[in-house]
């Protein structure tokens, strides 16, 4: 029997710690913020904050109720505090724009909402936000703690740092943040943004005070000969100034969009919807046959796109739908179409020749898509081609990568007789001898039971459910 | 070319921002008790923006900034740390 887990990335702030035992998600309170703890509770804020939708629910955990090694955790700490499991764990450079954009908002009414009732938020981590479905969710009770007058805003930089930079690149500069933030996971920093701002966007006071300035600061400081040291609390931000930078950030935030995107491109997504023919129709009643019958807990949607076959597959029964897509305007329009329908489906940023590393400390901290969960089920439509063809992976392969990652699945089989197929190999020359339907089907055989296959189009596209749970298959 | 009242006073506050801009250069204020370091930037543009009485702290640092030029003031070095994630 194993004790409770810590989480490889909750060791930041001593303020407490979160563990997980088996399913159960515990987080323990350091004596050392007890007061800080009780007058936050005390304060009435995370009552409201978890009524709001905006804060995850939180409980005393029952310490008898758990099993002794679970309980030990209760030894020395003030609290043990228990809060449900989410479905999935995502990180800031797998969210789209509008995704980053929601979690930004969120923190900042967050911190508000904390505000009015004396209240603060010691850090501003995109890390503490996390997507139900597209709502996002403040998930960090221990962030919280009494507001001093004149106290500064401590997660100001990382403010800036893993939303505010993140979203004016894309919106100013064009390039989306998700790689470089992957690739630096503190977030962007406001020196290199303010080198790369056009110039007809330096000039307004916004950007002048928030990058530039904010830049310029940090580097005259990082001078050596800059040993001068007073204490800043003499000077202070005034709690009306903080209010005023809050809103100021949240009305600049909110009225970001990614440059050359038209104001209303993601509410325009009645052009992808389904059943524009027959064959859609099939595949849309195929997915929904199949997710009807393995009823699955989690649904991966690999090359979600606007989230068409995702939504299907909610509706077919799947308790939760995790979408992937490379396409950030597709995924724009997949999580605007969840957050307006209320779904259980989350899509985020990826690419199945380039998933998400484990990274961060130890390699642990930021989980890779292997350490995502259990997944129950996947879709992989119109994908292995784009895997086999344009990136070269031998069928064999995503043959094993597809049953390892998930036991079920519907997998669509885009022959070269396909046009798209056809235009991929136009201008190389065709290497692949082996990309046939009958390889495929025999190497997934090998693996799987085919349940149902469904000619769609002959000699071009072809839908396989196959199930690898029943070992007598392989 | 006359210029509008409104014009005259919007450019005139531009103005005082940009000397607000360069004022602060070589000023680094401790910070407060944190288990996330907030930059020492990131602390002096809030004391800006915090307004008149921020501006006397200012003032006050670059006073000590010249006694220290002068060797009146004993140096204390300090260095930013990288940002944390968490």
């Amino acid at each position: 029997m194993t004790g409770p887990i810590a989480d490889p990335a909750s060791f930041r702030d001593p303020a407490g710690r979160v563990y997980r035992a088996g399913e159960r998600i515990l987080r323990t309170v350091s004596p050392e913020i007890a007061s800080d703890y009780e007058q936050v509770r005390a304060s009435g804020l995370i009552d409201d904050l978890v009524e709001r939708g905006w804060l995850i629910s939180s409980d005393t955990a029952d310490l008898a109720a758990l099993d002794s090694l679970d309980a030990a955790l209760g030894d020395g700490v003030h609290a043990v505090i228990e809060h449900p499991r989410l479905p999935l764990i995502s990180y800031p450079y797998e969210w789209g724009f509008l995704q980053l954009r929601a979690a930004a908002l969120l923190h900042l009414d967050v911190h508000l909402a904390a505000l009015e009732r004396d209240m603060t938020l010691c850090d501003a981590s995109a890390y503490n936000v996390q997507f139900l479905g597209a709502q996002p969710l403040f998930i960090d009770l221990l962030s919280f703690r009494p507001y001093r007058e004149g106290q500064f805003w401590e997660g100001y930089r990382q403010f800036c740092e893993q939303f505010l930079n993140p979203l004016l690149l894309h919106a100013y500069c064009g390039v989306p943040h998700n790689a470089w933030f992957r690739g630096r996971i503190a977030g962007i920093p406001s020196a290199e943004l303010s080198r790369l701002i056009p110039l007809r966007r330096r000039f307004s006071k916004r950007v002048l005070t928030h990058v530039v300035l904010h830049a310029a600061l940090s580097k005259s400081v990082h001078k050596p000969k800059t040993d001068l040291t007073v204490d800043a609390k003499q000077a202070g931000l005034p709690k009306p100034r903080l209010i005023g930078m809050l809103t100021g950030l949240r009305s600049w935030i909110d009225g970001l969009a990614p440059a050359g995107s038209t104001a209303t491109y993601w509410d325009d997504y009645s052009q992808f919807k389904t059943y524009s023919d027959d064959e859609t129709g099939a595949k849309h009643d195929f997915v929904r046959r199949f997710v009807a019958d393995v009823q699955p807990g989690m649904l991966w949607d690999l090359g979600c796109n606007t989230g068409d076959f995702s939504m299907t597959a909610l509706d077919g029964g799947a308790g939760y739908v995790v979408g992937w897509d490379n396409d950030l305007g597709a995924l724009d329009i997949a999580f605007a179409r969840s957050l307006e329908a209320g779904t259980r489906f989350t899509p985020l940023y990826g690419d199945a020749c380039d998933p998400t590393p484990a990274q961060g400390w130890a390699e642990q901290e930021r989980a890779g898509w292997q350490g995502r969960g259990a997944v129950d089920a996947v879709l992989a439509l119109a994908l292995i081609h784009h895997l086999a063809i344009t990136n070269n992976v031998p069928l064999e392969a995503i043959v094993s990568w597809l049953v390892d990652l998930a036991p079920c699945g519907v997998v669509e089989f885009v022959g070269k007789a396909d046009s798209q197929v056809q235009g991929m190999l136009g201008l190389r020359d065709d290497i692949f001898p082996d990309y046939t339907l009958e390889n495929f089907l025999g190497l997934l055989g090998e693996r799987a039971k085919i349940v149902e296959r469904l000619s769609l189009s002959p000699g071009g596209r072809e839908l396989l459910w196959y199930d690898a749970r029943d070992t007598s298959a392989g | 070319m006359r210029l509008s009242k409104h014009t005259i006073r919007r450019r005139a506050s531009r103005l005082a921002f940009l000397v607000l801009l360069v004022l602060p250069w070589l000023a680094a204020p401790k910070t407060a008790q944190a288990y996330l370091d907030p930059g020492t930037g990131s602390i002096l543009l809030q004391i800006i923006i915090g307004g008149v009485a921020g501006l006397g702290v200012v003032g006050k640092l670059y006073w000590h900034r010249l006694r220290g030029l002068l060797g009146l003031d004993k140096k204390e070095p300090q260095e930013e740390p990288p940002s944390a994630v968490k």
